[in-house]
């Protein structure tokens, strides 16, 4: 019996492969516009809690790494 | 250390002892506090980044709780509170091992994340001292008791062969 998922949990969070956000496009009036910009996945994918929460793993990870890494 | 084990659990809730209460009077039968992960993520992350958090959790990590169990208990003491949902609490729960890793790096200390495969009948470091320092007291105590009998030596140096004379 499974009395804690916290193992399947974290390493079913495959956050290596997370995708970039993208960058907001510019607003200016000067700026291209994209009107037939593809709608990407992206914006899907942000209303997703396990999303969210493996965008915030990912920051601790660099964080993590970073100390491994001696900066 | 293996703390998780497969083992039959006998301490689950009987049937229906969830209604041996007035429904609402528990904190988890209520509102929760924080109703959207990004809320217990706060929650969480603010909680433990404080110093006396810090300090408790390296304690235990160093005492060789995995941090899937700190984890666990963590989420599952959230739900009890009345702070978040079920569901939350496993959402949220990649994040605070995330978390208590950066913890345990930062301080520098040899944790046990729990990720590795579980159970695999090899005997701990700690139970195989456990044994060992009984061993030694035992030992001890023997010796202590029972002081080493000399061995008689032989009165004699006579021949007792059946040629031998007489």
């Amino acid at each position: 019996m499974l009395n804690n998922p916290a193992r399947q949990l974290y390493l079913n969070m495959d956050i290596e492969k997370l995708s970039e956000q993208e960058k907001p496009a510019p607003k200016g009036l000067l700026s291209p516009r994209n009107f037939m910009k593809k709608n990407t996945n992206t914006d899907d994918a942000l209303e997703k809690p396990a999303y969210r929460v493996a965008q915030h793993m990912k920051i601790l990870r660099q964080q993590r790494e970073m100390l491994k890494n001696g900066n | 250390m293996a703390i998780e084990k497969d083992e039959p659990l006998f301490d689950a809730p009987i049937p229906g002892m969830s209604l041996t209460h007035e429904l609402g009077a528990r904190p988890w039968q209520t509102p929760p506090q924080f109703v959207t992960v990004d809320e217990a993520i706060e929650y969480y992350m603010s909680r433990m980044a404080t110093e006396e958090y810090m300090e408790q959790a390296v304690e235990v990590m160093e005492m060789g709780v995995p941090i899937t169990t700190i984890a666990n208990t963590m989420q599952m003491a959230g739900v009890m509170e009345g702070k978040h949902t079920i569901d939350v609490g496993i959402l949220t729960m990649p994040l605070i091992m995330e978390m208590l890793m950066l913890i345990g790096d930062n301080a520098d200390i040899e944790y046990d994340d729990g990720l590795s495969d579980l159970p695999d009948n090899k005997t701990s470091a700690a139970a195989l001292n456990k044994v060992r320092n009984e061993m030694r007291e035992r030992i001890d105590e023997v010796e202590d008791e029972e002081p080493m009998e000399e061995e008689a030596e032989p009165t004699s140096n006579e021949p007792t062969g059946l040629m031998a004379r007489r």
